[in-house]
């Protein structure tokens, strides 16, 4: 990871788009709207259960189809996205929170802070998420609330782990050590330099993140201890949907090429920003 | 710099050689090697979901548990049908004060070590279960002490008259009792008998590595032409993936196959699809001690939800029918009680005057059942249509049980199917609605008249009598709205054309007893 | 000599910190437990145990003492092995775990493998080429490949080739007859033990599927780190000076840019090692294979909360062994970590 450019001042950002950037970026204003509009503007009897007319196939009445319990599933989607996206942007905001206040402390604090906290990073990066996920839903119960704390509990090892690390090299730079020669605070060097340079980074991976998380959070709920049944969160209705692969396939692709296209545009993003934000990167 | 070139070309040649050596010791080896031994026109493989916990008998009311020691242990009595015979009794009889019961054994029958079956190990066995309490000790409610006159007489002693117990001796395993005791560690042979073998049945339990093989007793003492050498259950948990497999030949026969992919399968010349009509029913059961539901005007209404019609069409498939009553269709005893339908109106009124209409209701399931989730779905949406809530929770099995221990704890609404564990209304009368049976007790239910009523059932020797109270009581628990009696269940079972003869359903060990399998070309 | 003194100062150091973390998660197990509601003896024996079984349970585990003694006594438990004992098999978690360990193994192993094999030399072709159709195609790839739930993957994919096409088996660790007399409970090795080659065959056809679904979402992570790593060292001043040198473009690929390239793989890959133990539960319950993810998953289904936990104690200290292994092939392999480790320990 090379250090970001701080000693010059932020370059203005280019105004003009691509295509491809413009595509991507539409996307997932889209999906953001789908998933701040979406239970809005859905009709009422996406919550309720038509058994006589499960498992129908796309059609002009339903561009889906419907499910095992005759419900549009297009329209599902749409109010499903709001769980689904709220959820992961909760857990990924809430671990790059400690990610960032773990760092921050571990780099402008003392050495023994510094390595009490890595050491604490690194058992935290022992766990698999899903695997804590899991005895969270056995401590706790299976629910969305669970998985929401598993994963935000074991996504911030990764966070500061690689902010710190960023930090530290920042503070071993030339004009830091300027600065505290002229008498400036570490903390002060901190919070009013380091810091603000280290979020670009922490941008990038944030936007790529929500991404994953969808991803994972839809994997809990597939195994059950996630979000449960009649949610419409994207991960239980391909649970649901599951036994139907080879009956009634619209039940199973369209929830999951939600997921997969939700994961790949706020992946997609976070390559832009990344590019944007340090060009030499680009092609990648 | 040079030294790590060929570190890293090393490391790759290396995986890269390894690869090659282990793929040519395959080929080339496997020439040499013979195939494992395993006759597979003579075998049927099971295809079966649901975690197997344990095969310790104790614990035969766990379905998976019980479906495959029905095949490995031997009981008293047993059932054809609905008529009570004896197994390994040749004769029994109550005394006259129904308090205790002799039998008499059959002299040649031997357990798989090859030792013989005696009284003694009638009594450990039934002691073993009194001494651990749990499983299926719940069945043997009364028993106090065995007497054993010889090796093959001997007496039960009850400690109150008890008509259900004979009955009940139908699911109770009868263990190889010096190999427990040898093997029974500190937990009284549990952990040991979990994944071994104590009986005397048809089939010696053999390879669990992949998945519970059972294997042709050859000295057992009511031999049948036609069984098969072996019998694989696999364990497949998705419903979709037993039928996939069923397919494409790797299963025999699959369990609890869902109805739509039965429908679908219907057509199939080389798959024939069974439903077994058992005594499977599809029940919401009340809470009527503690919470909204001890109100009866609100269980009433509740009842008055669902769509029956829509959810037996809808989920099931149209395999099954709509219940009347709380008992299940096939048992005898049962009064002419009418089938209960949607009115959506006087529910909402019924609710209104017990003023429910505002609470939040919870609803337990099982989330491993795929249809019982559908169901449970279609009864919150259906609540939702008259502005009512219901929460959905899942429950595990286990759960559940250690649940039934307090009223508090109670689900006050749990979806399940239940079944009767043999063939006696008595049973799930005595079990789900006494109120000392607790336990068992689903309902929470206390009603004096009704604990009167079938206190004087277990004391009557008289058949008719008995089926009078039972029917009496049904009738009861009718009118105090203890569940809401959804609908029977056949659930589909299907096997391939040619490996089995038939299917037949059995009361005891749904949805089949394995020891029943006959092959199409022995 | 110097290199073997800084050797094992080193590996002092990474075993140190190793232990450290093992019982930081033993920690972290302890406060789940202690964290669970209700009574901790009834949970232990068992939802319907009797009240002399839950008493015997509540002395043997010591649940009397003060908090500080308990975990002392939890902390020698489990340096003996003892995980704790399941509710529903009654056996200690132990053994149950060790009976279904090999089978993820073999299957993350695999999945580790095609995981490498087809990422690392796609990357390397498609740097090589940067902006060629090839690249391009891969990356789109990449992308869409990534952003796949594997599970979904898995279904789709379990249809097509298992159901549909018949060219995979559609679930199932081994054919009917087919599997070695079982030694660890994992088809593949035993039929490596038994050196049966038609059962190891088998055993392959059964988990091709499960880890090629399994590796997808890692390979496409390694594909891209190699390629930007490639990249970036491809530009670099040292290699025009090798190309001006007149190396040919191949030695000069896989002899000189390569290995400098391959640090983050590394890094990458070690921890996904830990990843993919931990994703493995989602393609076991697809495939109805036998697993520590699905043994995992029952024990949840089942509310058997030790089992559970002696499963996180369990998984948590295999991905920690699996992380000091990555470490120190590292070290072997990279100068500029063994540099770098190694400098630093004089400090």
């Amino acid at each position: 990871m090379t250090a970001p450019a701080i000693s010059a001042p932020a370059a203005r950002p280019r105004l003009n788009f691509s295509a491809f950037e413009i595509f991507v970026i539409g996307l997932v204003v889209l999906l953001l709207a789908i998933a701040i509009f979406g239970p809005l503007v859905a009709p009422n009897s996406v919550y309720n259960s038509d058994i006589a007319n499960s498992l129908m196939p796309p059609s002009a009445d339903h561009w889906f189809g419907t499910d095992d319990q005759g419900r549009d599933v297009f329209w599902r989607l749409i109010v499903g996205a709001q769980t689904t996206l709220l959820s992961a942007f909760l857990v990924v905001t809430l671990y790059s929170i400690i990610g960032v206040t773990i760092a921050t402390v571990a780099a402008a604090g003392p050495r023994w802070l510094d390595e009490g906290l890595m050491r604490m990073t690194d058992i935290g990066l022992a766990l698999p998420g899903m695997v804590v996920a899991l005895g969270f839903a056995a401590a706790m119960g299976p629910s969305l609330q669970s998985a929401v704390i598993a994963m935000a509990i074991t996504g911030w090892p990764i966070t500061a782990r690689m902010l710190r690390g960023i930090m530290r090299q920042t503070m071993e730079a030339q004009f830091v050590a300027g600065a505290q020669v002229l008498g400036v605070s570490r903390w002060r060097l901190m919070t009013r330099h380091v810091l603000p340079n280290s979020l670009d980074v922490l941008i990038v991976k944030w936007a790529g993140d929500i991404g994953t998380t969808v991803l994972v959070l839809a994997s809990l709920s597939f195994i059950g201890v996630g979000a449960q049944p009649p949610s419409a969160e994207w991960g239980a209705t391909i649970a649901s949907a599951r036994g139907f692969v080879s009956t009634a396939w619209w039940t199973v692709v369209a929830p999951g090429a939600a997921v997969a296209i939700t994961s790949i545009a706020f992946g997609l993003l976070g390559d832009i920003i990344q590019v944007r934000r340090d060009p030499s990167l680009r092609g990648n | 710099m040079q030294s790590l070139f060929s570190a890293a070309q090393k490391r790759r040649g290396l995986m890269g050689t390894v690869g090659v050596i282990s793929l040519a010791a395959a080929i080339g080896l496997g020439a040499l090697t013979p195939a494992i031994a395993a006759d597979r026109a003579h075998t049927i493989i099971v295809g079966m979901g649901g975690q197997i916990n344990t095969l310790d008998p104790l614990r035969a009311d766990y379905n998976q548990t019980n479906t495959i020691i029905s095949a490995v242990y031997d009981t008293l009595v047993t059932y054809d049908e609905t008529t009570l015979v004896g197994s390994l009794a040749t004769e029994f009889a109550y005394a006259d004060d129904a308090k205790s019961i002799t039998f008499t054994l059959r002299p040649d029958v031997k357990f798989h070590d090859g030792t013989v079956l005696t009284a003694k190990d009638v009594a450990y066995s039934l002691d073993r279960l009194k001494r651990l309490g749990t499983g299926v000790a719940s069945l043997i409610d009364g028993y106090e002490s065995t007497t054993v006159t010889d090796d093959t007489h001997l007496t039960i002693n009850l400690n109150k008259p008890n008509t259900l117990f004979l009955p009940s001796l139908s699911k109770i395993y009868i263990v190889n009792s010096a190999l427990v005791e040898a093997n029974k560690g500190a937990d009284d042979g549990q952990g040991w008998l979990q994944a071994h073998d104590a009986g005397s049945g048809p089939y010696v339990l053999g390879d669990q590595s992949q998945a519970v093989v059972i294997d042709l007793f050859k000295d057992y003492w009511a031999p049948e032409a036609g069984r098969p050498e072996s019998i694989v259950f696999r364990r497949i948990d998705e419903g979709a993936t037993r039928v996939a497999e069923l397919r494409a030949g790797n299963v025999d026969v699959g369990f609890s196959i869902p109805d739509r992919d039965a429908a679908g399968m219907a057509t199939d010349p080389s798959l024939k699809v069974v439903p077994i009509n058992t005594s499977y029913q599809a029940e919401i059961v009340f809470n009527t001690q503690a919470g909204p539901t001890a109100d009866p005007k609100v269980r009433q209404a509740l009842r008055l939800i669902y769509d029956y019609e829509g959810g037996l069409r809808g989920i099931r498939g149209n395999n099954g029918a709509l219940a009347n009553g709380p008992l299940p269709a096939r048992l005898n005893c049962r009064p002419d009680l009418p089938v209960v339908h949607r009115d959506l109106d006087q529910a909402k009124k019924l609710l209104e005057e017990a003023g429910a209409l505002n609470t939040t209701f919870k609803m337990n399931f099982q989330p491993v059942f795929e249809l019982q989730k559908q169901e449970a779905t279609l009864f919150q949406s259906n609540a939702r249509e008259i502005g009512l809530n219901i929460e959905l929770e899942p429950i595990a099995f286990p759960n559940y049980l250690a649940a039934l221990k307090d009223t508090a704890t109670i689900p006050s609404m749990m979806l399940l199917e239940d079944f009767a564990q043999f063939p006696d209304p008595g049973i799930m009368l005595i079990k789900g609605y006494k109120s000392d049976a607790v336990g068992t007790n689903r309902a929470g239910y206390s009603n004096p008249e009704v604990d009167k009523l079938l206190d004087e059932a277990v004391a009557t020797a008289d058949d008719t009598k008995r089926c009078d109270i039972y029917k009496q009581v049904q009738t009861i628990l009718d009118k105090d709205s203890v569940m809401v009696d959804m609908y029977g269940v056949y659930k589909p079972a299907v096997y391939r054309v040619g490996t089995l003869a038939d299917l037949k359903a059995s009361m005891l060990a749904t949805p089949a007893e394995p020891a029943d399998f006959r092959l199409a070309n022995p | 000599m110097l290199a073997f003194r800084a050797y094992s100062w080193f590996l002092a150091r990474r075993l140190g910190i190793t232990i450290l973390t093992l019982w930081g998660l033993a920690s972290l197990v302890f406060i789940m437990i202690k964290l669970m509601p209700g009574d901790e003896a009834q949970m232990a024996a068992g939802a319907d145990a009797s009240a002399a079984q839950i008493e015997a349970v509540r002395e043997r585990l010591g649940l009397d003492a003060p908090v500080i003694i308990q975990y002392f006594g939890f902390l020698g438990r489990l340096l003996r092995g003892d995980l704790g004992t399941s509710i529903v098999t009654l056996q200690p978690v132990l053994n149950d775990l060790e009976k279904v360990l090999p089978s993820t193994l073999e299957l993350v192993f695999l999945a580790m493998l095609l995981n490498l094999a087809i990422a690392i030399p796609t990357g390397i072709v498609a740097a090589n080429r940067q902006g060629g159709v090839f690249d391009t195609i891969c990356r789109v790839t990449a992308v869409m490949l990534g952003g796949m739930p594997a599970f979904w993957l898995a279904l789709v994919l379990q249809y097509l080739l298992g159901s549909v096409w018949r060219i995979v088996p559609i679930s199932g660790q081994a054919s009917f007859g087919m599997a070695a007399p079982a030694v660890t409970g994992a088809t593949a090795i035993d039929a490596i033990i038994a050196l049966n080659g038609p059962a190891f065959l088998d055993a392959l056809h059964h988990l091709i599927l499960p880890a090629a679904v399994l590796a997808a979402l890692f390979a496409t992570q390694v594909f891209r780190t190699l390629r930007a790593s490639l990249l970036g060292v491809l530009r670099s001043d040292f290699i025009t000076a090798i190309r001006a040198k007149g190396a040919s473009s191949r030695r000069m690929l896989v002899g000189h840019a390569l290995p400098n390239s391959l640090n983050p793989v590394l890094t990458l890959s070690g921890t996904q090692a830990g990843a993919m133990i931990g994703s493995a539960v989602l393609v076991e319950t697809v495939f109805a294979r036998q697993g520590i993810g699905a043994y995992m998953f029952n024990a949840v289904a089942q509310k058997d909360s030790f089992a559970v936990l002696g499963s996180v104690m369990f998984i948590g200290s295999v991905v920690c062994l699996v992380n000091l292994a990555v470490d120190i092939l590292q070290l072997l392999v990279d100068p500029r970590i063994r540099a770098a480790q190694l400098g630093s320990q004089s400090q």
